[in-house]
C-alpha cells in the first residue's frame, strides 16, 4: 500500500488524525484541518475518507463513550495504524526526495 | 428536535443519497452534532454552513481516484467527459440553451408555487400530539344544508359529561376585547375564552407558567389569563418576569399565569390572550346562545362510528330536553382538514393545478422541440462520431446527459421562481381570506417534486432526440447532409404534433383566463346598493362592564350623539354587519304561509341596525317605512325586509303588516314587517354561497355588544379617526375603537378572491400564449432553415416573395386550426370547473371564447410571419449554395 501515492485529501486527513491524537473523531479531525491547514472541508467527506482509510488498513476505529450532552451519541474514534504511520512517513520522504536540491525559478 | 435546532431537511436528504450505505448514518450524525454545537452563530448562518458541508461532498476529488467515495461508481471518467462536453455544447448555442432553461424554470416555478399551496391545504395538519384524533364539533340544521352552527354552553357540558368516545372536550370562543397595560390607553386585543379542558384536547403545555385549572372557571376565582406567544414577544418584549403581572381586560384586572407555546401561533387557536370561561349559573342554563366552538379529542381506541352514534344520542336527548332550540339541529364532528376542504376551495385548487400542469406541458413541448431541432443540426457531428466507432448507447447517453444538464439548470431556476411565486401567492391568499395561521411555505415535498419533475422532463424530452439520433444511419446522414437533413418526414410529424398540443393547451388556459377576467370585471362593477363613500369602525363592549341591555342601548345612544357632534361628521349609522360582511344566519317562521313539511322555517341573514342606517346609506323605502328612534324599545316588534325577501315569500302581496318569528328561541314573539328596503348586498350573490335574503331588525330590540359604526364625513378621514377615538374615550376611557376603514376598502376586500383568481389565470394564460408563440416561432424558423434549398429553388424558378410567405403561413395556419379546434372543445369542458366562480357571465361565454381563439390565432400567425418574411427575402443563389 505504501508504494501507492495517497490522494492529497487522504494525506491531510491522516496528518490531522495524527495531530489530534487519542480520541480523534470526524468532527475533531475536521476542526484540526480547518485550524492548521486553513481549509474548509466537509465533515461527511472526512468521515467517508476515514472509513475508506480503515478499509485500506491505514487507520483503525472503535466506538467511544457517548458525549456528555443530553441525548449525546457514542462517537466512532479513529487511530493511525502501523501502516498508516508508514504511509504518511513514506509520503513525506518521497516529497523530500523530490524536493531535494530543487530550485524553482521565481 | 425543535425547528430551530433541526438541520435543513433537504440538505440532509441530499447527503443521505450521496453517502455510501455503511457510513451514511454515522457521517450524518457527526455533521448534525457539529451543527448542534453552532447554536450561537444564528440560524441563517448555521443553515448556510450545513449546506456548504453537503455541497463539499460534490467536490470532484471526492469521486475520482484515491479520494473516491467507496461504494460509489467511479465511471466518472466517461460520464464526467460527457458532462464537460455537454456543457461545452450548451455554451456553443447560448440562446437556445437560455430559452430552454427559462422555459423550464417558468413551467417548474409555477407548478412548485401552486403545488406548495395545494399541499398545505390538502395535508393541513395541526401541530399537536396525535392531531388525527382532534375533532371539531358543531351543529347542523336539518333544513340548513351545509350551514354549520356553533354550540351552546349546555351542549358542550352535555358532550363533556356523556360522550365516552371522546377523551376530552373543550369549548372556546374568540372575542375582541379592550386591554390596558399600566397607564397606557386601551387597545383592542383578541381574547379566546376557553374551558380548562382545552389543554387536554390539544395535548398542550404552556411555554412557561401553568395551565388553567377547573377552579379558574369558578365565578369567585381570582381572574387569570395566559398570554399568547406572539403577544408576549411583541407587546411585552418577551419579558421573562411576566408571570404574576396584571393585565386589565375589559375592565377586569387579571393575573398572567403563563405564556402559551409558540406552536399555537400556527393553529386556529392563536390568540393574544387565553381567558378561562367563567361558569355562572346563567351560562350553564343558556340553551339559546350558540356562541361556542367545541373541539374534542377522540379517545384512544374509540372508533368514528362510536363517536357518531354517541353524538346522535346526545343530540336526540338535547332535542327532547329543549325542543324549541334543539329540535331541528344535530351535532356533527369533523376534522379540521375537512372544514377547509370545502367545495369552493377544492374546485379552485383543482383548476389551478390543472392550469399549471398545462403550462408545464406547454413548456416541455417547447423544450422537446428545441432539443429535436438542435439534434438535427448536429446530425453530421453525431454521424461522424458513430462512423468513428461510437456506439448508439454512447450517443444516446451524450444527448441524454445534455438534456438532463439543461433540466438541472432549469430546476435551479424553477426552485428560485417557485420560492418567489410561493411567497407572493401566500400573501395574496392570506389577503383573500385564507386563515392567517396557514403555513404556505414550501416544504421538502415541494422541493423534491420540482427536482423529480425537472429530471423526469429532462429525461423524457431528451429521449425523443436521442432516439432519433440512435435510429439514424451514419452513412445516410453523411450522404444526405449535402442536400438537406435527416429524417425530415419523421421529425416534421413529431414537431407538428408538439405545436398542435401547445396550441390546444394554450386555448384552454386563455379561455379560463378570459372567463375569470370577465367575472372579476363584473364583480368590480357590482352595485352594492348604497352610497359607499363611508368610513366604518367597530366597537366591542365587555360583559364585565356592560351587563344589562339598557347599558348597551345607553352607550350606543351616547355614541351616536357624540359622534354626530364631532366636527366633520355629516351622518352616523349603526349596523351589526357592514355591507359585504354577511350577517347573522337566522331561521324564521312565516305566519299564514303554508310551507312543505319539514321545512317550517326559512333561513335569512339578519342585520341589526340603528334608526339612521338607511338614511346614511342613502336609500328610500320601496313600501312602508324604515325604523324610527322608538322602534324596538317596547311594544310590538318590527322588522324591515329586503326586497328579495318580500318577493320570495309574499310575491303577489303587500308585505307590510305580514308577520314572522324566530325559530328556535324560547320566547319567540311575532314581528311585523313595516317596510321593504331596496337590496343592499351583505354578500356577493354567488353560486357557492348560500343565498339568504336580508332581514333588518332595530338595535333597541336586540342590543348587541359588538357593533359597527358607519360615518359620512366631510373632512379628511385620518384626522377624523383621531377625533372619533376621542369621542369614544369621553364616554368610556377603557374602550378602544378599532378596524377604522373606508367602506370602499371592505367592499374591495370582499372581491379580492375574484381579482386573484383572474390575475392568476391571466398570468398563466399570458405565459402560455408567449411560450406557444415561442414554440411556433422556433419550429417555423428551424423548418425554414432546413427548407432553404427548396425555397431557393422555388424562387429561382419564379416564385414571388408573397407566395413564399403564403406557403409558410399556410402550414402555420393548418397547425393552428387543428390545435384551436381541439382546444376549443377542451375549453368548453374544462372551464366548467370554474363555473362556481362565474359572476354575471357563464363559464363557456361564446364572446370570451372567440376572443381567446382570435388572440391565439393572431399571435401564432405573427410568430409564423417573422420566419416567413425572412424566407421571402432569401437570395435564391445564396440559398442554393448554402449547403
Amino acid at each position: 500500500m505504501g508504494k501507492r501515492f495517497q490522494g492529497e485529501f487522504e494525506q491531510i486527513v491522516l496528518l490531522a488524525l495524527a495531530r489530534v491524537g487519542e480520541g480523534a473523531y470526524a468532527v475533531s479531525i475536521h476542526d484540526e484541518i480547518l485550524k492548521t491547514a486553513g481549509r474548509t472541508v466537509s465533515i461527511p467527506a472526512v468521515y467517508v475518507t476515514l472509513s475508506r482509510l480503515e478499509k485500506k488498513g491505514l487507520v483503525t476505529s472503535k466506538m467511544g463513550a457517548p458525549s456528555a450532552q443530553p441525548g449525546g451519541r457514542a462517537r466512532r474514534c479513529f487511530e493511525l495504524s502501523r501502516s498508516g504511520v508508514d504511509s504518511i512517513r513514506g509520503s513525506r520522504q518521497l516529497l523530500d526526495r523530490m524536493w531535494a536540491g530543487l530550485e524553482l525559478a521565481k | 428536535m425543535s425547528r430551530a435546532t433541526r438541520p435543513p431537511r433537504l440538505a440532509r436528504a441530499l447527503l443521505w443519497i450521496m453517502l455510501p450505505r455503511d457510513d451514511r448514518n454515522a457521517a450524518i450524525d457527526a455533521l448534525d452534532d457539529k451543527y448542534a454545537e453552532l447554536v450561537k452563530v444564528g440560524r441563517r448562518r448555521r443553515v448556510l454552513w450545513y449546506w456548504l458541508q453537503v455541497l463539499g461532498m460534490l467536490h470532484p476529488a471526492m469521486w475520482t481516484g484515491n479520494n473516491a467515495i467507496p461504494g460509489r461508481s467511479s465511471r466518472g471518467d466517461s460520464l464526467g467527459a460527457d458532462v464537460r462536453f455537454g456543457l461545452r455544447m450548451l455554451a456553443k448555442s447560448p440562446s437556445t440553451s437560455i430559452v430552454i432553461v427559462l422555459t423550464l424554470a417558468v413551467g417548474l416555478g409555477f407548478n412548485g408555487a401552486v403545488f406548495a399551496v395545494m399541499n398545505t391545504i390538502v395535508r393541513m395538519d395541526l401541530p399537536f400530539e396525535d392531531s388525527h384524533r382532534i375533532r371539531l364539533i358543531d351543529a347542523q340544521h336539518h333544513t340548513g344544508g351545509e350551514w354549520a352552527l356553533r354550540l351552546t354552553y349546555p351542549d358542550y357540558a352535555a358532550l363533556a359529561e356523556s360522550a365516552e368516545s371522546l377523551e376530552a372536550v373543550a369549548a372556546w370562543r374568540r372575542m375582541n376585547v379592550a386591554v390596558r397595560r399600566g397607564n397606557d390607553s386601551a387597545e383592542r386585543a383578541v381574547a379566546t375564552y376557553v374551558s380548562p379542558s382545552i389543554f387536554d384536547v390539544l395535548a398542550l403545555q404552556p411555554a412557561t407558567g401553568r395551565r388553567f385549572a377547573e377552579i379558574d372557571g369558578e365565578p369567585a376565582a381570582e381572574p387569570v389569563a395566559l398570554l399568547g406567544y406572539a403577544a408576549w414577544q411583541a407587546l411585552h418584549g418577551a419579558d421573562p418576569d411576566i408571570l404574576g403581572r396584571a393585565i386589565r381586560v375589559q375592565g377586569v384586572d387579571r393575573t398572567i399565569v403563563g405564556v402559551l407555546p409558540q406552536t399555537l401561533e400556527r393553529t386556529p387557536f392563536t390568540s393574544d390572550l387565553w381567558i378561562p370561561i367563567t361558569r355562572t349559573g346563567g351560562l350553564e342554563a343558556d340553551v339559546d346562545r350558540r356562541a361556542y366552538e367545541v373541539v374534542s379529542r377522540l379517545a384512544d381506541g374509540a372508533t368514528e362510528a362510536q363517536m357518531v352514534g354517541e353524538l346522535d344520542q346526545i343530540s336526540a336527548r338535547l332535542a327532547t330536553e329543549h325542543p324549541v332550540t334543539h329540535a331541528a339541529t344535530a351535532a356533527r364532528a369533523r376534522t379540521y382538514r375537512e372544514t377547509y376542504s370545502v367545495d369552493a376551495n377544492r374546485a379552485i385548487m383543482f383548476a389551478m393545478t390543472g392550469a399549471v400542469a398545462f403550462l408545464l406541458l406547454i413548456a416541455c413541448a417547447n423544450v422537446a422541440n428545441l432539443l429535436v431541432s438542435r439534434t438535427l443540426q448536429r446530425g453530421r457531428e453525431l454521424a461522424v462520431r458513430a462512423a468513428l466507432g461510437a456506439s448508439r448507447w454512447r450517443l444516446v447517453r451524450q444527448l441524454l446527459v445534455e438534456s438532463v444538464l439543461l433540466s438541472v439548470i432549469g430546476m435551479a431556476g424553477g426552485l428560485l421562481m417557485a420560492t418567489w411565486g410561493n411567497s407572493v401567492l401566500a400573501q395574496l391568499l392570506t389577503k383573500a381570506g385564507a386563515p392567517r395561521w396557514f403555513d404556505f411555505r414550501m416544504g421538502i415535498e415541494v422541493h423534491l417534486m420540482i427536482i423529480g419533475l425537472s429530471l423526469a422532463t429532462g429525461i423524457a424530452f431528451g429521449l425523443a432526440p436521442a432516439a432519433h439520433a440512435a435510429r439514424a444511419r451514419p452513412g445516410d446522414v453523411l450522404k444526405e447532409s449535402g442536400r438537406g437533413t435527416i429524417g425530415n418526414a419523421d421529425r416534421y410529424r413529431f414537431t407538428t404534433a408538439l405545436v398542435i398540443l401547445q396550441i390546444t393547451l394554450a386555448v384552454v388556459l386563455l379561455a379560463g383566463a378570459g372567463v375569470t377576467a370577465r367575472s372579476a370585471i363584473n364583480v368590480e362593477h357590482v352595485d352594492w346598493g348604497l352610497d359607499t363613500d363611508l368610513l366604518t369602525m367597530r366597537l366591542t363592549l365587555g360583559e364585565d362592564r356592560y351587563r344589562s341591555d339598557e347599558s348597551l342601548v345607553e352607550f350606543h345612544r351616547q355614541l351616536e350623539q357624540r359622534v354626530s357632534a364631532t366636527p366633520g361628521v355629516e351622518a352616523v349609522g349603526l349596523a351589526s354587519n357592514f355591507p359585504s360582511r354577511g350577517g347573522l344566519v337566522v331561521m324564521a317562521e312565516l305566519e299564514h304561509r303554508l310551507i312543505a313539511a319539514g321545512h317550517r322555517a326559512q333561513t335569512m341573514t339578519q342585520v341589526i341596525i340603528g334608526s339612521n342606517y338607511f338614511e346614511l346609506a342613502g336609500v328610500d323605502p320601496l313600501h312602508g317605512r324604515f325604523f324610527t328612534e322608538d322602534d324596538g324599545a317596547d311594544g310590538e316588534l318590527v322588522v324591515v325586509v329586503e326586497q328579495r325577501l318580500a318577493d320570495r315569500y309574499w310575491p303577489d302581496e303587500d308585505p307590510v303588516g305580514k308577520r314572522l318569528r324566530w325559530e328556535g328561541a324560547e320566547d319567540a314573539r311575532w314581528m311585523s314587517v313595516i317596510g321593504v328596503a331596496p337590496p343592499i348586498l351583505q354578500s356577493l350573490p354567488m353560486e357557492f354561497l348560500p343565498d339568504f335574503p336580508v332581514i333588518y331588525t332595530p338595535y333597541r330590540a336586540e342590543p348587541q355588544r359588538a357593533m359597527g359604526l358607519m360615518v359620512r364625513a366631510s373632512t379628511e378621514q385620518r384626522a377624523l379617526a383621531a377625533a372619533l377615538r376621542n369621542a369614544v374615550r369621553r364616554i368610556d376611557p377603557e374602550l378602544p375603537l378599532y378596524a377604522i376603514d373606508p367602506l370602499e376598502r371592505l367592499l374591495e376586500e370582499s372581491t379580492f378572491s375574484w381579482r386573484i383568481i383572474a390575475q392568476m389565470f391571466g398570468l398563466l394564460g399570458a405565459v402560455a400564449l408567449f411560450l406557444s408563440c415561442l414554440g411556433i416561432y422556433a419550429v417555423m424558423s428551424s423548418t425554414i432553415g432546413h427548407r432553404e434549398q427548396e425555397i431557393g429553388v422555388r424562387m429561382a424558378v419564379g416564385a414571388r416573395a408573397q407566395e413564399v410567405v403564403r406557403l409558410v403561413l399556410r402550414s402555420v395556419l393548418w397547425q393552428a386550426s387543428i390545435g384551436l379546434a381541439i382546444g376549443t372543445m377542451g375549453a368548453l369542458f374544462t372551464t366548467r370547473l370554474l363555473g362556481m366562480f362565474m359572476f354575471g357571465t357563464s363559464s363557456n361565454d361564446p364572446l370570451t371564447l372567440s376572443a381567446a381563439i382570435g388572440l391565439l390565432l393572431a399571435t401564432t400567425l405573427a410568430a409564423g410571419w417573422l420566419p416567413a418574411r425572412r424566407a421571402s427575402r432569401l437570395d435564391p443563389l445564396q440559398a442554393l449554395r448554402s449547403n
